[in-house]
């Protein structure tokens, strides 16, 4: 009967040298039921201890519930999953989802101005549906779902460049830039993905431009 | 034609005729979808797997980067035609670079040469990785479509050539994502310096 109370604590012993906290957790429910087992299987079962260890299992089970669930995929709705494939695929769903998180939806019909030049750059705009369209010195230059209004001042900190207008109805999500700014620097690599995608549309605009 | 999908060949004439469904039910041959383009063809199990739904996970980060190379990425079910629709929305394809189409007749699985059988479901080896999925955050969801049909894929260049192909062993012996985007890398190659 040792062999329970030996093989419990490799378990445990295991358990102290993975680096995942799910096996970490796991091996620990393993080792706490051959406790168990063993606690109960002596002459004079030892009830406090299985108790003890009965309530270990259960904190690791609760545990190992949750991991699984933050690692299940975040729910999208369709219009979600279509933005994501269009602006945000290098991020991961559960980092899109909380970025999603942080911004609102808005729809736009024409004539609305979106962003008006010479206003104060404070909210980044990306176009979900539809078309708006931007003056440049070489003419105009239409953005279309998946492309940024305000990336550039996201990162100049300088006010819109331009007059952006609906021309077609629109649906876009919006964020304010310093809730942007923040997210990206809390989380380090969510942002240098998120300049990439922007840097990304910036550079299409250009070479459309 | 080969009569066997190998790489290095044409895909067997009893695939490439196969003709497989859209998500209104219209059929397609699956020839028509890789004609003229690098194409990856993902046999996957019904649609309800939780072995498939771990392998869409890991391809999904890779989607755009196969876009970009201009390979064409098809999924083919073997499920009713309405299945379709709840698989795109539930593996978070919807707009995604990719189209879903199903054979429930399982004929393009049998042409591929797919396994079959419960023991490579529910043998040890399966039961692990059935683990290894779930702890991953992925669920069992129905049954739709065959249930001891198994996953596989083969990617196909631009000239019409085999270029990689996988059958899966086990429900979680998946087509390694980096294994496509090196031969999709390889076909890109080959098209640019041949100035295709």
């Amino acid at each position: 009967m040792d062999i329970l109370i030996h093989i419990a604590n490799v378990l445990l012993l295991i358990s102290f040298s993975v680096r995942s906290m799910m096996a970490l957790r796991l091996l620990n429910i393993a080792a706490g039921g051959f406790f168990i087992a063993y606690f109960a299987m002596i002459d004079i079962p030892l009830y406090s201890s299985i108790a003890w260890n009965v309530v270990f299992g259960v904190v690791n089970l609760y545990r190992v519930g949750r991991i699984i669930a933050d690692r299940r995929p975040p729910h999208l709705t369709a219009a979600e999953q279509r933005l994501h494939h269009l602006a945000f695929s290098e991020l991961s769903p559960h980092r899109y989802r909380s970025l999603l998180d942080l911004g609102t939806w808005e729809d736009g019909v024409p004539p609305d101005l979106v962003a008006a030049q010479g206003e104060p750059g404070h909210t980044l705009w990306v176009v979900a549906q539809g078309q708006l369209e931007l003056d440049l010195p070489s003419g105009t230059c239409a953005l279309r779902p998946g492309d940024f209004v305000g990336d550039g001042e996201l990162f100049t900190r300088d006010p819109y460049a331009t007059d952006v207008r609906v021309v077609e109805p629109v649906r876009l999500v919006r964020w304010d830039m310093d809730t942007l700014r923040k997210f990206m620097t809390d989380d380090g690599e969510s942002g240098a993905v998120l300049q990439r995608c922007l840097g990304r549309s910036l550079v299409r605009r250009l070479r459309a431009a | 034609m080969s009569e066997f999908l190998e790489v290095g060949r044409a895909p067997p004439a009893a695939l490439a005729d196969c003709p497989v469904l859209d998500s209104a039910g219209d059929a397609h041959p699956l020839h028509s979808l890789w004609a003229g383009r690098a194409t990856l063809v993902l046999l996957v199990r019904h649609f309800g797997c939780i072995g498939c739904s771990e392998h869409m996970a890991a391809l999904a980060p890779r989607l755009s980067e196969l876009a970009r190379l201009d390979v064409r990425v098809v999924v083919v079910g073997c499920g009713k035609a309405f299945f379709i629709e709840g698989f795109v929305e539930r593996r978070g394809l919807v707009g995604a670079p990719v189209e879903v189409f199903t054979d429930p007749t399982l004929n393009a699985q049998k042409a591929a040469a797919l396994h079959t059988g419960y023991s490579r479901t529910f043998g040890p080896r399966g039961l692990i990785e059935m683990g290894r999925a779930f702890l991953g955050g992925h669920r069992f969801e129905s049954t739709e479509g065959n249930l001891p049909q198994h996953a596989g894929g083969f990617f196909i260049d631009r000239g019409g050539t085999v270029r990689l192909v996988h059958r899966n062993r086990t429900i979680g012996d998946h087509l390694p994502p980096q294994a496509i985007l090196d031969v999709a890398l390889a076909d890109f190659a080959r098209t640019q310096t041949q100035g295709g």
